[in-house]
């Protein structure tokens, strides 16, 4: 079981991890809605991994990634975004996301790359 | 298709029920397709000829094409062209509306008039709706030339069905496209594409068609235009535009996308090319913007 932190500007999405998450028994500490909420919320909380949006109000995902990287070098981080073209997952790769999830996902690979993500912690 | 156009057409005039559409286009509805109604359909007779045809084969034993043409209502060569016809036609929404008797031959063929007047669509274009190709019909209607904008909003197009066909509801009738300086909407929810291009993408419905939108999508419960049904389809936004710009990316077109935003009851004025899409789902009308 893992302390997640879910950052995703749409309720929606929130909702649809958080079930998911739940049903694999892991504990939902903290929902933020942009990225500023999300490096926030990451300090405050300390979750073993985070999932983050891209495309975000206030602060953009890739942003809130190197933001929550600088505060903790270790941080595990899954980005689960509708971008999913090569630059972007390429330089999420490199600021330290573990994993990257396009959207629409589905059940099945969110939960096989979360459980990837957690088997290297 | 062409059922399904036609069909949609008679459902928005209130002529037959969505009940009565459901039952004539199911399969069970599968018979062979009378002879008169293809000579309605293809503009060779009157409904007023078919019908004295019709009289005329109950008093005398002759098969309807022979009857037309003693009678001048049809030539050799048009008779051939029908029974080629019959023989590979699927059956049409008007067969079953007359079998099932929701309307007469007078009234198929006024509705018929009047529906190529509304579309606007040539007699060509109505053969291109008869052929059930899918491919055929998006670049009949998106014949608008061939700019870097018309070739973009195609491509933008044909994603955003496949993706309501994948997501929301496979019965989706795409309508006629067209540019416009200025667009009403009661609901409007959009994202920016910014980058390579600078485009705007919209997608604008009533209130009602928003929530069986935002509904069939999340398979969730929306009873009203809350901000749950505004993020569901500001979510099917994100989601098309993810893809869509990832399809230009391989193409060599560096784009990103902005976080949507929805809007209500306003206007939009065009600064640059403003597309409109129409289309038609079982549950309501809603239009594709793209600006660029």
């Amino acid at each position: 079981m893992a302390r997640i932190l879910i950052v995703d500007d749409s309720a929606i999405s929130r909702i649809k991890l958080k079930d998911i998450f739940e049903l694999d028994c892991h504990e939902i500490v903290g929902m933020a809605e942009d990225g500023l909420e999300g490096v926030e919320k990451f300090k405050a909380l300390k979750p073993d991994l985070v999932t983050l949006d891209v495309t975000m109000p206030k602060m953009k995902g890739l942003d809130c990634l190197k933001e929550i990287m600088t505060l903790d070098q270790n941080a595990n981080v899954v980005m689960i975004s509708a971008l999913g073209k090569g630059d972007t997952i390429l330089e999420a790769l490199n600021a330290g996301a573990l994993n990257y999830i396009t959207k629409p996902f589905e059940e099945k690979q969110v939960l096989k790359t979360i459980r990837e993500a957690l088997e290297e912690l | 298709m062409f059922n399904k156009y036609f069909g949609h057409y008679l459902l928005s005039k209130h002529i037959i029920t969505k009940e009565q559409l459901i039952i004539v286009l199911s399969d069970k509805n599968k018979s062979r397709v009378k002879l008169g109604v293809l000579a309605i359909d293809a503009g060779y007779m009157t409904a007023a000829q078919v019908t004295e045809v019709h009289n005329l084969q109950a008093k005398k034993d002759r098969r309807f094409g022979d009857l037309a043409i003693e009678n001048g209502f049809l030539t050799e060569e048009q008779l051939e062209v029908l029974l080629s016809k019959q023989q590979e036609s699927h059956t049409t929404l008007g067969q079953v509306l007359m079998d099932e008797q929701i309307m007469s031959y007078d009234d198929y063929e006024q509705l018929l008039v009047q529906y190529k007047i509304d579309s606007g669509f040539s007699d060509d274009e109505i053969e291109i709706l008869k052929s059930n190709d899918t491919d055929a019909i998006l670049e009949l209607f998106l014949d608008m030339g061939n700019t870097e904008e018309v070739k973009l909003f195609k491509a933008y197009v044909e994603l955003f069905i496949r993706n309501i066909i994948r997501f929301v509801d496979r019965d989706v009738v795409i309508g006629k496209p067209y540019l416009t300086e200025v667009y009403a909407y009661q609901n409007y929810a959009s994202q920016d594409i910014v980058g390579s291009y600078s485009m705007e993408t919209g997608l604008s419905a009533s209130d009602d068609v928003i929530i069986k939108f935002a509904m069939a999508y999340t398979n969730m419960s929306i009873t009203e235009v809350n901000a749950m049904a505004k993020d569901a389809i500001g979510e099917f936004m994100n989601c098309q535009n993810g893809l869509f710009i990832s399809n230009l990316y391989h193409k060599g077109i560096n784009c990103n996308i902005e976080p949507q935003v929805f809007r209500e009851k306003g206007e939009i004025t065009a600064q640059m090319k403003l597309f409109v899409l129409p289309c038609d789902l079982p549950f309501g009308n809603v239009d594709i913007l793209f600006s660029i």
